[in-house]
């Protein structure tokens, strides 16, 4: 092949048998080539998705992962139980405090701590900012692939005032390892307090009216993503996708309000859903999340009781094992967790939110255009930390 | 309609063009940081300071660190019997050492707001050489010393107290049958009488 295709890096590879799920393409499989779409694309990731093409359409889709895989399980066996959660919050940068918060619940239960309460407060409020953080960047993203790079800039500015929060409570602005087993490391400071209230006012005066204006009922935007990728309410609970792609199929699944964890039960908000399940839909349902979780930490903020922030965690605790969920901002994020007396986890199993909706890709992206893709694979909103561990 | 529509075009566009002229004059969202001297926050994880005088060479930071990266350096000297030496490059900066650090009220191992970390020629073997040692090591191992000496001293102090207590009374146990002696010749010279 001496086109110019193939000299442009495509590998192109002529599939051998002539049934490609279950149907007889017949002459069609002269023209069926396989594209790498991935690794180096600039909306897919450390990642790589094998398309099988026929002219514009996608017949087969293949997801290939493993590339950022750091085995996050097993290094979690090699660490005491308050140090581990370094681990634990490296499966994703962008809300690493739902997963340390996840791990800490668990490790808790085993032990029988019970947390201060002002330490669940300053959970929900970090796991809130944690949520606003990463919808901040998936909005932004999934308006990315379709070639406009405004709205995540904007994005980037609102979520740049609650690092800075972030920074200001625990001392580091990414990686915070502030939430442990036990409760939190640090005491929420006045001026933690008043630089969150000062990010939540930014995002919701500044960020939110100016973006709604241009990238909310976009008349381009919605000709690009209402009815691509839509999955049905059935057939998203068989396929067992998780989080914001799962709501916006009609499935008012939220582990805040089924099994309140921290001091979710205490506080009102409301489980974001759209009936629709097209890529249009899961877009729509991370910005209403993202006004909810606002809403969460202004409640968490004035509910916020005096005391200690910490309480004493064994060194050695006592054999058991434990299952835990928590909402994460990605889905559902399971922690099992197995004790054997010593000073660290025997082991820890992830269950991971991206990992269930990778393998749904098949599945949704059966006969749609080339150019839904992408749009399709940002608006299911994966994390690649979160695939591979 | 159209004829409304029309009216509000030059309306609009003086409102774009304000916008853009007020943003060209707004003051830059950017600034150069690294020559103010900058003071991050409280609990900004920077490079480590270690107070040797402080340390009690329990080795808790070492055990605490996720990644292995504090070595205990053995000095010398009876207290503290090691000091921490963490290994930069490798270094995550959790701060987990800080937590487990048992001195109070003041912790031995601290991180610091200080955040500028710069190697020249960075080579491999120089970044494995870049550590965070005692700043104050060598005084804290002079007075360890000294205050071993004393105390040393002072055992011996004690020691020749003691011996001289025993030589006392072992005098006074030789001297004692001497009494005795002589009391019993009296006791003898009593039953006599």
């Amino acid at each position: 092949m001496g086109n110019s295709i193939s000299l442009a890096g495509y590998t192109f590879v002529v599939e051998e048998s002539k049934e490609i799920s279950g149907e007889d393409l017949g002459l069609l499989q002269e023209k069926l080539l396989q594209l790498n779409w991935g690794v180096q694309h600039p909306a897919s990731g450390p990642m790589r998705l094998k398309l099988w093409v026929d002219g514009d359409e996608v017949v087969k889709v293949d997801p290939d992962i493993g590339y950022v895989l750091r085995l996050l399980e097993k290094l979690v066996e090699y660490r005491t139980w308050i140090n581990a959660v370094v681990n634990v919050e490296r499966a994703c940068f962008m809300d690493d405090f739902g997963t340390m918060a996840g791990y800490s619940i668990a490790a808790e239960k085993i032990a029988g701590v019970e947390v201060p309460k002002k330490a669940d407060y300053v959970r929900t409020i970090l796991c809130e900012g944690g949520r606003i953080v990463s919808h901040l960047i998936g909005l932004g993203s999934f308006v990315g692939v379709m070639g406009v790079h405004t709205p995540m800039q904007w994005a980037l500015i609102a979520r740049e005032k609650f690092l800075d929060a972030f920074e200001v409570y625990s001392g580091q602005r990414i990686a915070t390892a502030s939430i442990i087993p036990g409760g939190v490391r640090y005491e929420p400071t006045g001026k933690f307090i008043e630089k969150m209230i000062s990010a939540v006012d930014f995002l919701e005066k500044e960020f939110i009216p100016r973006y709604a204006e241009v990238f909310i009922d976009n008349p381009t935007l919605k000709l690009r993503s209402q009815g691509i990728g839509v999955v049905p309410k059935e057939k998203a609970v068989e396929l067992g996708l998780a989080g914001p792609a799962l709501r916006a199929s009609g499935v008012a699944s939220d582990v805040r309000k089924d099994y309140p964890y921290a001091a979710y039960g205490e506080l009102d908000f409301k489980v974001v859903t759209k009936e629709e399940g097209d890529a249009y839909a899961r877009y729509l349902v991370l910005w209403e999340e993202l006004i909810e979780s606002a809403k969460i930490i202004r409640q968490a903020i004035e509910g916020l009781p005096e005391g200690e922030w910490r309480t004493k965690f064994p060194i050695k605790v006592p054999p058991g094992e434990a299952y835990v969920n928590v909402e994460w901002a990605r889905g559902c994020f399971g922690f099992h967790l197995i004790s054997d007396g010593g000073t660290g986890p025997y082991r820890l199993k992830m269950r991971a939110p991206s990992f269930a909706n990778v393998w749904a890709l098949p599945e949704i992206m059966k006969n749609v255009k080339l150019a839904d893709v992408p749009v399709i694979f940002a608006s299911l909103y994966m994390c690649h930390g979160d695939i591979d561990r | 309609m159209e004829a409304k529509e029309a009216l509000k075009i030059p309306f609009e566009a003086t409102k774009k063009v304000l916008r853009v002229t007020k943003a060209l004059f707004a003051p830059k969202a950017t600034e150069i940081w690294w020559d103010k001297g900058i003071k991050r926050e409280l609990h900004y994880r920077g490079k480590h300071i270690i107070n040797a005088e402080l340390c009690i060479g329990c080795s808790m930071c070492a055990r605490a660190c996720p990644v292995n990266c504090i070595d205990m350096v053995p000095t010398g000297v009876k207290k503290p019997r090691a000091v921490p030496k963490v290994r930069a490059n490798e270094c995550i900066f959790c701060g987990l050492c800080e937590d487990a650090c048992p001195t109070k009220p003041e912790k031995a191992i601290k991180l610091t707001d200080h955040y500028s970390m710069i190697l020249e020629d960075v080579t491999w073997d120089r970044l494995t050489e870049y550590v965070f040692e005692p700043e104050n090591l060598e005084e804290a191992l002079e007075k360890a010393k000294k205050m071993e000496e004393l105390l040393e001293k002072k055992k011996q102090e004690a020691l020749k107290k003691k011996q001289q207590a025993q030589q006392a009374k072992a005098e006074a146990k030789k001297e004692q049958p001497s009494p005795e002696k002589e009391s019993n010749p009296q006791k003898g010279s009593k039953g006599e009488e």
